[in-house]
């Protein structure tokens, strides 16, 4: 009897024990299960998905991966779509930082926190800029895992700078100096190297130089714009002088991005405005000539700010559990310590997480690409910017009166305002 | 005077000679427009003040003024073009040359100038399949350059051809796009061949109406009927597999017309002289229609085949793995970019383009001069 009620009571205290167990983890994968992952990483990045993928599943015997190539990001949307339409998806998938707001909206994706819940997977340790992208800004959820993550830097030429003893601007009132000691000209006055070439084929780029002074494209009424304020009119005036006095100039138009690199391979840039996710082509193609590094934008009003491009991992909210379960397990692992590492070293587009950031890893990635630690130190700098389709139409209706102003002499008072009306209007009209 | 009109009265029962009338009117009106564009811009130059920028002074000028050079050049040139057409018509056409030694010799000037000029048109014609074949022959970083190169600096004769083949299946490519374009191209002759029999010679009611629905199917892209299809070729199971290249695309409303058109050239009495000889309706159309419309059908099957050969939008929806993707989709999947946006491996994508490309210029080749009799047909048609 009393052997009985022993082994009853030692029953009753194993009971709620193996109840949270079961309860602990009800996203974990129990059974082999076989996942796909739509992506959108081209040719160039087989092998590194090959051994990436492969490290995952020899860690995680249970779930198989199998990457798919679907083309460019609007194929990669435009292919899901059908996808969901025909209730045939993939569990994971590569989805551009433009497309996540319809994403959430329409209830595409996954809500992530009860994963994180279940995982113990912290936000915060989220890069606060990526983070809110990844996040609904109805309810607060994050429903993706920030993947990729790339931004505007300013690659410069080491060995110039170094032999000549440039010095860098911290801040935009420093500029003047360093465009002047950088550039060089022709005895005919033409220059002969350019301080600085800002890429002027898409308004991120040169976006950030007006904002973090306090210039809004769009005001909070979304239906005035501040391109022709007096702080904006200030800052093309300069940029303006800058051109005019050969020490820079605005890359617009086709083929205006391979001009810019091709310049600064040669040497005849010291400093190009780019995106970071290039910064292995730019090392390839550099070859040992010259050593490259990054600086950060010069700040404004102690402003450095930067934009996210990039994508994330999303899971289909039409996938089986089972399937999410595994995409999670997956999604997660890419997305941080060791994978997200070597997706920055192989790509340049860099990691998601603070802990991924600060880990020893992370110092010995520096120690090999020491360009990564101006990016690692300015993360937070990054912001999400807005990807909808209005603000898309009025940047390129302001890229365009800059290019007139910078490349044409268009006057700067006139034209801002001229684009200021029209933005204006199409304001209105949304 | 006499001698002149006579000249001119020749020239005129001419075929060419409207075309060149029409030629001139157009360089009349184009020298007209110059001339004002002129004018206007000299008034609004006088206009100006020095302190007005180089800015805006373009912006003074109106499109008229800026497009004043490019219509006196345009007209010059069409004015050009209609006296050496008419000095050719008057003194090297054999309507006006009365001597015949003379008539001989001019015939010979005659072949020389039509050669040279249909090898300026054909040069044109070729420089992209040039521009192809030697973008396909240098490095990326040669075609990055700026300004670009009319041939090689550094030849690279099957590096691109190498890196292509062993980066991709194009094996597997060709053997998938040759299996779905073949039953696409006979499917759509054999229904195309049959529809158009009904909708030309059949007597049924309604015929015109079921014609107009085909006709309407034409208008319709695929942009917007591929998700229902996808939905209806995902449930089906059939992602990743012939069927899915080939059944969307088993019919096409356009050889239906063409068809049609073709078959209603055909008198009937061919056909009933085939009924009378014990041909039932399918030998009539076999037998009489098809042999009497081969250069349209060797036409269609043709086009056919080039679209299905060169489809990349809807194989490039249904497939994803390397099992069933076709050429035009393998080709794509090449490219590499700076970040997503510029291509960075032109080179290997020219390689690759040269590799698709190849089956058709055989087919053509093989098939020269049937394509010519057909296009030349429906042309007089």
């Amino acid at each position: 009897m009393k052997k009985i009620l022993i082994l009853l009571l030692t029953l009753a205290l194993l009971l709620p024990t193996c109840a949270s167990v079961a309860q602990e983890n009800p996203y974990q994968v129990s059974e082999p299960v076989t996942i796909e992952w739509w992506h959108a990483l081209e040719d160039q990045y087989t092998e590194d998905i090959q051994r990436i993928v492969g490290i995952f599943m020899e860690q995680n015997p249970l779930i198989t991966v199998v990457p798919v190539y679907v083309g460019s990001y609007a194929e990669v949307n435009s292919k899901l779509i059908a996808a969901i339409a025909a209730g045939d998806v993939p569990a994971v998938s590569a989805a551009s930082v433009e497309y996540l707001s319809e994403y959430f909206a329409s209830g595409i994706a996954e809500n992530m926190e009860p994963y994180f819940t279940a995982w113990g997977v912290e936000k915060d340790d989220f890069v606060k800029g990526y983070r809110a992208t990844a996040t609904y800004q109805e309810d607060g959820n994050m429903y993706s895992l920030p993947f990729q993550a790339s931004t505007q830097v300013i690659y410069y030429n080491k060995s110039i700078v170094d032999n000549e003893n440039i010095p860098l601007p911290e801040s935009w009132d420093q500029m003047d100096a360093y465009l002047q000691a950088a550039t060089q000209f022709n005895p005919d006055g033409t220059t002969k190297r350019w301080g600085l070439i800002f890429a002027g084929w898409q308004p991120h780029y040169f976006q950030t130089f007006f904002t973090n002074y306090g210039v809004e494209i769009v005001k909070s009424d979304g239906l005035t714009t501040g391109i022709a304020d007096p702080v904006s009119i200030e800052i093309v005036k300069q940029i303006k002088d800058w051109i005019d006095r050969g020490y820079c100039y605005f890359a617009y138009g086709s083929g205006a991005s391979s001009t810019m690199r091709q310049l600064f391979w040669d040497q005849k840039a010291v400093s190009v405005v780019h995106t970071c996710s290039l910064i292995t082509t730019y090392t390839s193609k550099i070859d040992g000539a010259f050593q490259l590094d990054i600086m950060g934008f010069p700040q404004a009003n102690s402003k450095s700010d930067t934009l996210l491009s990039g994508n994330h991992l999303i899971i289909p909210a039409k996938a089986t559990q089972a399937e999410k379960n595994a995409a999670f397990v997956f999604s997660n692992y890419m997305t941080s310590g060791e994978a997200s590492l070597l997706w920055a070293e192989v790509s340049g587009y860099m990691p998601g997480r603070y802990s991924t950031m600060e880990s020893a890893a992370a110092d010995v990635l520096i120690q090999r690409m020491p360009a990564f630690e101006a990016l690692f130190d300015n993360v937070d700098c990054i912001q999400p910017r807005d990807n909808s389709d209005t603000f898309n139409t009025v940047a390129d209706e302001w890229m365009v009166a800059l290019a007139k102003i910078f490349n044409e002499g268009a006057p700067v008072e006139a034209t801002l305002e001229e684009a200021a009306e029209l933005i204006e209007e199409i304001l209105a009209d949304q | 005077m006499k001698r002149m009109l006579s000249h001119l009265e020749r020239m005129r029962r001419s075929g060419w000679f409207d075309i060149l009338i029409f030629l001139l009117s157009t360089a009349c009106v184009m020298a007209l427009l110059g001339l004002l564009g002129y004018l206007l811009e000299q008034r609004i130059i006088a206009s100006f003040t020095p302190e007005m920028t180089e800015y805006e002074r373009q912006a003074a000028l109106g499109t008229l003024t800026k497009l004043s050079r490019p219509f006196l050049t345009i007209a010059a040139i069409l004015a050009a073009c209609v006296a050496i057409s008419l000095i050719y018509m008057r003194f090297i056409s054999p309507l006006l040359i009365e001597n015949q030694a003379r008539q001989r010799a001019m015939r010979k000037l005659r072949t020389y100038l039509q050669h040279a000029g249909a090898f300026l048109v054909s040069a044109i014609i070729l420089f992209p399949i040039y521009w192809m074949l030697i973008s396909a022959m240098k490095t990326s970083d040669e075609l990055l350059q700026p300004v670009p190169t009319l041939w090689p600096v550094q030849i690279q004769w099957t590096e691109n051809f190498k890196a292509v083949l062993n980066r991709a299946p194009f094996g597997q490519y060709f053997i998938n796009t040759i299996i779905s374009t073949f039953f696409i191209m006979v499917s759509q002759l054999l229904i195309g061949i049959f529809a158009a029999y009904g909708f030309s010679k059949g007597k049924s009611k309604g015929k015109d109406f079921m014609f107009i629905v085909v006709l309407g199917a034409l208008m319709i892209p695929i942009q917007v009927t591929f998700v229902p299809i996808y939905v209806l070729i995902s449930k089906l199971g059939w992602i990743n597999t012939f069927q899915a290249l080939i059944v969307p695309n088993l019919v096409s409303a356009y050889f239906i017309f063409l068809l049609r058109q073709s078959f209603m050239a055909v008198d009937d009495s061919y056909l009933e002289a085939g009924k009378v000889d014990g041909m039932g309706r399918i030998g009539a159309v076999f037998y009489v229609l098809v042999p009497m419309c081969k250069p349209t059908l060797i036409t269609v099957s043709i086009i056919t085949f080039i679209n299905g050969w060169n489809s990349y939008f809807w194989p490039k929806m249904v497939t994803t793995n390397d099992a069933r993707r076709t050429i035009a989709v393998g080709v794509n999947y090449l490219r590499r970019t700076f970040a997503g946006v510029e291509v960075a491996n032109y080179n290997e994508i020219m390689a690759g383009a040269v590799l698709a490309v190849i089956p058709v210029i055989i087919l053509f080749l093989l098939l020269q001069k049937y394509i010519m009799t057909g296009l030349s047909k429906a042309a007089m048609k």
